[in-house]
Parts: C-alpha cells; structure tokens; sequence
C-alpha cells in the first residue's frame, strides 16, 4: 500500500460507461426479448389436452350376464385398439390405449365348447398383439405374429375349460400397455347355467399416470379409481352377488369386503366343487383370478376394498349399498 | 454523458467499428430470438405430462387443515385433478379445494386447501396430481404450526437474522483496530482474502441460483437467472459511480472507504440470500435444519466481517467507528429482510432473482479487488496475495463443508 501518493479510483469505474452503454442496452433488450419470446404461450399444446370422460359415456359397465348359446358353435368379437384420452379419477386423464374405446376392453364371454374367433384390428400408432389365456393353438398365443399398426389378425380360442380369463398385450414391456389400459376378462360358463346371481366383473389395475414408473398415482377397480365411491353398487338383502375377481397389477393385491364372509372359486373353475376357502379377504398375486360368491344379512351402506391400505386409500374401494 | 454523442467521433460521423458491434449485436439478438421462437416447436413433447410445470412454493399446517400454494411456472396453463396426502405412512387420496379455481394459468397461483387432521411433529408430502396426470410434490420434513401474521414473523426473522447476519459481521469487524498494526504483508495478505471469500461467496451463490433456476421451467428459470446476474453487476457499477461522485475522488482513503462500502453491500446482498434459506428450512418445518443453519452461518459472516474491514486497514478515515457500524448494517441486516421474506412468501422463482442478483454483486466486487491488489508493485510474486486468495476461500469453503457435515444435505 507503500508509496501511493495519487488518489486512486477502483479500476471497473475507470471504464467509460457513456461508451459502452449502447452494448449494454443492446445486451439488456437481448435478454428482455428472449424472456419476452420464451414467455410466449405454446399454441399446440391445445392437441395434447386431455379430453375428460365427463359424460360418463364411455364407462366400463361391471355387470355381468351370461351369453345364450350360439346354434354354429362359433362366438364372433370384433376387437378394435385405439388411442383414446381416459379419464382415471374424476379431473384426472392419462393416454389410454384402449379396445373398442373403453379400458377395460369388452369382456369376451363364451359357453362351455363354444370357439371364440376375435378379428382384432390394430388401429393404434404401435405395434400390438392379443395374448389369452386358456387352451389354443401357438398361432393364437399373441406372441409370434405381432399386428403392426392398420393391420388385422384373427385368433381362434377353445372355450374350454369353464373359468375366468384374462387377455391383454403381450408387448414388451408389458407393465406399460396393462397400465394404459391394454386388457379385459375373458368368462368361460358352464353349459348348465349357475344359480341366478349378480354377476359383476372387477379388474384389479394399478395406474402410474406421470409414467415415472416409480409408485402408482392410482389403483382401481376396472380402471377408475373410487368409482364405486361415488357411485355405489346396489343389491337386495339376501340377494345373490358373484364376483369375478382378476388381479391386473403387476403387485400383490387383496380383496375384503365388509360384514360378511364370501366363498371363492379359483380359476379354472368347475362349478360347484372347487370352494376353497370361505373369508373375508382374498390375496391374489399377478394375474391371478377368484370368483367370490356371497349375501348381505343386513343392510346398509357396506364398505369394500383391497386390504394394502395404500391401493385402498388409492382409489381400489367402494361401496355395497344393500337395500332392505 | 449522453450515449448518441459517443457514436460520433471528432468529426460527427459515426465510426465504423460502432456499427459493426452494433450490428453484430443486433445479429445475434435476432439469433437468439428466432432460436427461442423455434425450439420449443422442435422438442415439443407429445403428453402435457411433460410439459406442466407447478412449483409448490409454500406448505403451511392451520388446525385441521394443510394449505398448500403453488405457483405455475411452465408454458401452459394446469388443471389440479386430485390430490394425495403422505409422509411417514403412503399416500392417500385427500378431498381439496382450490381459491380462486383449480384452473392455474401460466404465471399464475393457487392455493389448496386440505382438510386434515395432520400431527404435529410429523413428516407430510402432499401429491399435487394434474388433469394430465403429471405429478408435483410439496414436502414438510416436519408439520409445525408455522407463524403466519407479521406480528408473529417478525420477532423470529429479527432473532435469527440478528444472531445469523448481524452479530457475526461484527465479530468481524471488531478486530479493526489491532489490525492496523499488523505488518505490510500481513495487509496485503487481508486485502487477498477478502478476495478470497468473495470467490467462495460468488461460487456458493451462482451454484444456489442455477439450482433453484432449474427447478422453474426452462423458459423462465435461466431468464431470470441472467437478467438477475446482469442486474446485479451493473447495479453497483451505477452505485458506485454515484457513491464516488459525492464522496469525491481526492483521496485515496476515500477509494478504500467506498470499497469497503462495496465489500459489505455484496456480502449484505449473499446474506439475504442466506436469511432465504434459513426462513424456507423454518417453512419447510425443518427447526433442527434452520437453527444448525444458523450456527453454521455465524460462523461463516465472522469471516466475512474481516473481508469488509481490510481495505480501509491502512488509510486515514474520519469517523471510522461510524461507517464500520453502518458496513456491519449494510451487510448484516439483509439476513433479518430475507429470513422475513422467505417466511411471508417462499417463492423459487423469487430466490432465483436474488441468488442472482447477489452472484452479479459479489462478482463486480470480486474483480474490483483483484483489479486493487494486482496494481500494487511486485503483485504477481507476492506468495502473500495468493496465499490469502487460497486461505479466504479454503476457510469458507472448509466452514460450509462443516456444516453440511453436521447437519446432513442442505
């Protein structure tokens, strides 16, 4: 600090800024103008909205009814894969890949030795396949002739033996077209109709809409978590309630039912001698099915719900509203 | 000092290499506008998955109630479609309502509202789920009753910023007079660490505003990363071209005097940016985190209280207690001002406009020292100039290291 004698000016302030003040404004509006452009609303981005199932018109219907019988012996489906926005709780939509515009797709039900032919036509952008369980020949399997988008296939299935099915997508990975929607039931029945019941499907599904992969947003039964919630199931006190029960996770789920005990049915089922168990709560590992067969004692709005508190908590509950 | 009269040299005719640079600026403005205009076009993704984006800003527990404000910063607007409650057990889906609307435009905030019974000390996260689906969480490492009026904030922001901010530089500070008798090269030494700190100080800073920049969209987090930068920088060049007008340029204790002015707004400045962090861990429900926080940053300011006092060791400066006392303010009581904001309303996007604007200070002040010391004779082979560069950041860095140690992730 020795042997300063001059007054000295910090150096930055030594620079003449009348100079170089025009690069400075010109820098300043450089950077207002790409704030300015950056800010600017994305006008496309209106395509990518979802459009909300507000109308309900596009609803999975659980009930069940059992098929008459076909005079040739041969069942026809027509199967058709197609994008559609699905809504998956009330204000929540993600991409769906539906089948014939609902997720689940349509319940495939057949009578015992009936063949089941489904012309599938894949009108989505990727390509698909339909994989069924139950007894066919390898054509059949959903796994060597993948359908590629615009294009068709025709699988052939036995009805055989009696019990509750699924079919889905067999492409890999296959969490991501069971999470968007790609599945259904397939109903073997006896050909000597079971007792009269109602008769309801519930596909067990868990839903990761942010596709993180991570946890699931949702769980929910047929695809619309705390559906039954809002929009209770009614029966008659005594009445008569079979469920057909499938686990579309890829996790460990569970099924439990309030005030009362059911008897289950694992698949294949041969009406009436396979009861196994008669509880209250079913554990189901993947795409593993049950049908639960139970009546209400007492009436009253009954809770139902798997019992891992979080897919209850969200979205897999409802409500059994058992009249008097 | 009219900027059109410089254009023209002696002869009234606009020189040559202006307009060049004129032009090429406006080159590549128009580069860099036509590049903003196209690019989100070009990586449009397909699902508003990727594209939403809602800053959950602030999380407060009323009695009975979790309220949750989230601020939209990405491109289009958002729609809240559900929401999910968790912590130490997993989410769940919670009825919510939205003031004013569920509908969030861009820019735009809302505030949800969610009727639950939460338990004091508790660890939440709420799961803010979109119209699209996409996923936003809000997390309180511990569920406090937060202060919510003025009248209950302010003590709080005065208490930790006083013993954070203000006291430490003052601790500093007060070593001043034996530091006059030091040895020359213990000054030169002083002058270097105050460069050094400020190094730490601008590196901590930046690293903080381009973190809390890119949790905001793409578009707006690096615009207000910059234009804070830019602002910070040029706002103290105007300063101190003003505070040098009216201190006048006759004596060199007077330049010393404005430096040291210069040091403490700078470091005033980065403590705001601190009072930020320290009010956002009490939001946040972090205590154990804002008081460690606390501790970790008296420690810290002590340090900086010595770099504000070095320049003005060795000049003649009337009245010196008085403008030691007003440094020790200008530096210390931004803590109380940013610990008192972050309380009354956290925002990322506000945090990133000061962390940036506190980068562009320290920076300025950073070159103006180094531009200082590297004007004395022999400079560039005085091992006590780099070794006081080395040991103003090495204790900054060593002291902030400490502390992440002792309080885990910050």
């Amino acid at each position: 600090m020795s042997g300063i004698s001059q007054p000295r000016v910090p150096g930055i302030l030594r620079l003449n800024l009348g100079k170089s003040s025009l690069v400075l404004i010109g820098v300043l509006a450089a950077i207002a103008m790409i704030g300015y452009t950056m800010a600017q609303p994305i006008d496309t981005v209106e395509d990518i909205k979802p459009v909300l199932d507000a109308d309900g018109t596009r609803t999975f219907n659980p009930v069940l009814t059992r098929p008459e019988p076909v005079s040739s012996g041969v069942r026809e489906y027509t199967l058709i894969a197609q994008d559609k926005e699905h809504e998956v709780f009330p204000g929540v939509g993600m991409p769906g890949w539906t089948l014939n515009s609902t997720i689940p797709g349509p319940t495939i039900t057949a009578i015992e030795g009936e063949t089941v032919r489904i012309r599938f036509i894949n009108n989505s952008p990727r390509p698909q396949t339909i994989h069924g369980h139950g007894v066919h020949q390898i054509q059949y399997d959903g796994i060597h002739e993948v359908v590629p988008p615009g294009g068709e296939y025709l699988y052939e299935w036995e009805a055989d033996p009696v019990g509750l099915y699924l079919y889905h997508s067999h492409m890999m990975p296959i969490a991501k077209p069971v999470n968007q929607g790609f599945f259904g039931a397939y109903v073997v029945y006896p050909k000597e109709p079971l007792p009269a019941a109602k008769e309801l499907l519930f596909i067990l599904q868990f839903i990761d809409t942010d596709g993180d992969g991570d946890a699931a947003e949702f769980y929910a039964i047929n695809a619309k978590a705390d559906q039954f919630l809002n929009d209770p199931i009614q029966f008659g006190l005594d009445e008569r309630v079979r469920i057909y029960l499938i686990n579309m996770n890829i996790e460990f789920a569970t099924f439990h039912i309030h005030g009362n005990f059911f008897k289950t049915y694992r698949s294949p089922i041969m009406w009436p001698d396979t009861t196994t168990e008669f509880t209250d709560v079913v554990g189901l590992g993947w795409g593993q099915r049950v049908v639960l067969e139970f009546s209400y004692k007492y009436p009253g709005l009954w809770m139902f719900h798997d019992h891992i508190a979080e897919h209850a908590e969200e979205g897999l509950r409802g409500w059994f509203r058992v009249m008097q | 000092m009219v900027g059109g009269a410089d254009l023209r040299n002696g002869k009234g005719q606009v020189s040559k290499p202006k307009i060049v640079l004129l032009l090429g600026i406006f080159v590549v403005a128009a580069l860099v506008v036509s590049f903003g205009t196209y690019l989100p076009g070009i990586i449009m993704p397909t699902s508003g998955v990727l594209i939403e984006e809602l800053e959950p800003f602030r999380m407060e527990f009323h009695p009975g109630e979790i309220v949750v404000s989230v601020l939209n910063t990405g491109p289009v607007d958002v729609t809240i479609g559900a929401v999910q409650v968790g912590g130490t057990n997993p989410f769940s889906v919670w009825n919510f309502f939205v003031e004013p609307t569920e509908h969030i435009t861009r820019l735009g905030t809302g505030t949800i509202r969610i009727p639950f019974r939460w338990i004091q000390g508790e660890p939440y996260t709420v799961k803010i789920i979109t119209s699209s689906g996409a996923t936003f969480l809000a997390e309180a490492a511990a569920a406090i009753a937060i202060p919510t009026t003025t009248a209950e904030i302010l003590p709080t922001a005065i208490i930790l910023g006083t013993f954070v901010g203000v006291i430490p530089i003052f601790l500093g500070l007060a070593p001043f007079p034996l530091l006059r008798r030091l040895p020359n090269r213990w000054l030169d030494f002083l002058a270097a660490l105050a460069a050094g700190v400020l190094a730490f100080l601008f590196v901590d800073t930046i690293s903080e505003g381009v973190e809390m920049a890119s949790r905001l969209s793409l578009s707006l987090g690096p615009t207000l990363l910059i234009a804070g930068f830019a602002f910070g920088v040029f706002s103290l060049v105007s300063l101190g071209r003003v505070t040098i007008g009216r201190l006048g340029k006759s004596s060199a204790g007077n330049a010393q005097l404005y430096l040291a002015y210069m040091i403490a707004a700078a470091i005033g400045l980065h403590n705001l940016g601190e009072g930020l962090a320290i009010g956002a861990a009490q939001t946040g429900g972090k205590l154990a985190l804002a008081t460690l926080l606390a501790i970790g940053f008296a420690l810290h300011n002590t340090t900086e209280g010595i770099a504000i006092a070095s320049p003005m060791v060795r000049q003649r400066v009337t009245r010196i207690s008085l403008h030691l006392v007003l440094m020790g303010l200008l530096a210390g009581v931004p803590t109380i001002f940013g610990t008192w904001l972050s309380l009354t309303f956290f925002s990322e996007a506000l945090n990133t406009v000061f962390f940036a604007v506190a980068a562009g200070a320290i920076l300025y002040v950073m070159a103006e020292i180094i531009i200082e010391i590297s004007s004395k004779q022999g400079a560039t082979n005085n091992p006590w100039l780099y070794g006081g560069l080395l040991v103003g950041f090495l204790v900054m860095y060593s002291t902030a290291v400490a502390l992440t140690v002792l309080v885990g992730e910050i």
